[in-house]
């Protein structure tokens, strides 16, 4: 009898945090989706964000990245290169091949014998298969296509294990998290592990995740990618920022990936 | 390429140091304007300083350490304290700190007054009292260094006048302390006198 009991309590306990599992991180709180994680629930930057923020992002007409993404979409049509192919030659219909794929990025491949992010695997696409020059980082193409591309996983969790080969490269990622830096000696972890929710002279602390790059950003009135919020946040703590397509910068965005599995994909996410 | 990148980069990097941590002040940069502020500031920020004071510590009484002596000879004066607590390239306390005297200044209505007074951090413990919680060479200790100050805490608060030795320094700030010592006074001086 006392077992039953304790077992109906048990239920009642787990039950309200199961429902909270199935939150979004942006009304109601996602439980992490990998052990071993440094906090206790997962919130978007949505959830820090001003009402007339979080109205930029839900409407498609408002959202000024939405017009990267109609110049995303006639990219993917393109031919271009001298293999004269465009990203449809091969992947055809981006709203099915490329459902999922921002889920899972960055991800592992044989041939690099590292993780990519998916700017750098639209750039192995682009000069091998398509023989033409890389986007180079923070360009309106390249942002306009990794908008598109990772639109089409809107809505689907976040989900890197980073098992596996990507192991390594997890842990790395975590170091460069946790490792204290720069004039001002401050970690990604010393604000945004544990200060989130809580203000920076005016801005509020985020819990730093990645789930909704490229990023609209209203005081920049600009849209760009991990590197430039990265190095943002590097620049206040007057350390030397990090370089596109470097293996740091890729390391770091797997484990901010691992580490916001469970929310949602955004892109184009609009922050302050 | 490489090159282009680095100067962007760069660029970033010098705007939000030199323009401090104010959203407000890096918004809307073009990078026209962002390659002239590289252009006229050679150095780290605001408030940094080549020159590195030297100190005794000892034993303090609320603390277990403190720095009983004051780093210069000319003694701190509590309105450029004020000031440096204020600035975001000099020892933007505000950022973390809340301190009821400062938020006086504001005048309801003036934008820029708002800017430099009005937002006050919540990271940080609020400094109201700090003066009677603690002894003039227990401030000047937690300023400096407050990892001396509070060994336990781990905390996230810079050392202000330690020459950083830090990982990954960025170019303009290696060598260098985040604090002249003159700084250092000022600013234990105005906490002193927050009773």
């Amino acid at each position: 009898m006392r077992r039953l009991l304790t077992g109906l309590l048990l239920t009642a306990v787990l039950l309200p945090v199961q429902a909270l599992g199935a939150g979004n991180g942006r009304t109601s709180a996602v439980n992490p989706a990998t052990g071993g994680h440094s906090l206790k629930e997962l919130w978007s930057g949505y959830h820090y964000s001003s009402p007339e923020i979080r109205n930029l992002q839900d409407s498609d007409s408002d959202n000024p990245a939405m017009k990267l993404y109609d110049k995303g979409e006639a990219a993917w049509k393109k031919a271009e290169g001298r293999a004269n192919k465009s990203c449809s030659s091969c992947h055809g219909d981006a709203a099915k091949s490329m459902k999922g794929t921002a889920a899972r990025f960055p991800a592992y491949f044989k041939l690099s014998k590292k993780p990519l992010t998916l700017e750098s695997r639209i750039n192995l696409c682009r000069v091998k298969f398509m023989q033409a020059r890389p986007l180079p980082s923070e360009s309106d193409s390249m942002l306009a296509l990794a908008i598109y591309v990772k639109r089409q996983s809107k809505g689907m969790a976040v989900s890197v294990s980073g098992d596996g080969p990507l192991k390594p490269f997890l842990r790395k990622g975590k170091n460069y998290f946790t490792d204290r830096r720069g004039q001002l000696n401050i970690s990604c972890a010393g604000c945004h592990d544990k200060y989130a929710g809580q203000r920076y002279r005016a801005v509020k602390i985020n819990q730093g995740h990645a789930n909704g790059f490229p990023v609209y950003r209203q005081s920049l009135k600009k849209t760009g990618s991990l590197l430039r919020q990265v190095n943002q946040c590097l620049a206040r703590v007057r350390a030397t920022p990090l370089k596109a397509g470097s293996d740091q910068l890729t390391n770091l965005e797997l484990y901010l990936s691992w580490r916001a599995s469970g929310l949602e994909v955004e892109t184009p996410a609009v922050r302050e | 390429m490489r090159m282009v990148i680095r100067t962007i980069c760069m660029c970033v990097a010098a705007s939000a140091v030199l323009l401090g941590a104010s959203y407000e002040g890096y918004a809307g940069h073009e990078r026209k304007k962002v390659r002239k502020v590289v252009r006229s500031s050679a150095s780290c920020s605001a408030g940094a300083s080549a020159s590195v004071a030297r100190f005794k510590i000892e034993k303090g009484e609320a603390l277990p350490a403190a720095i009983p002596k004051p780093l210069t000879r000319k003694p701190g004066d509590a309105k450029r304290g004020l000031e440096a607590t204020v600035n975001p390239g000099k020892g933007n306390c505000l950022a973390c700190h809340h301190i009821a005297k400062v938020l006086a200044k504001v005048e309801a209505g003036d934008k820029k007054s708002v800017a430099a007074y009005g937002n006050h951090g919540e990271v940080g413990p609020p400094l109201n009292g700090v003066g009677g919680r603690y002894s003039k060479a227990e401030l000047r200790m937690i300023v400096v260094n407050p990892q001396k100050a509070f060994p336990d805490t781990n905390t996230v608060m810079p050392a202000y006048h330690v020459r950083a030795r830090n990982k990954d320094v960025s170019r303009a700030c290696r060598g260098r302390v985040m604090l002249s010592a003159q700084s250092i006074e000022d600013i234990v001086t105005f906490l002193e006198e927050l009773k």
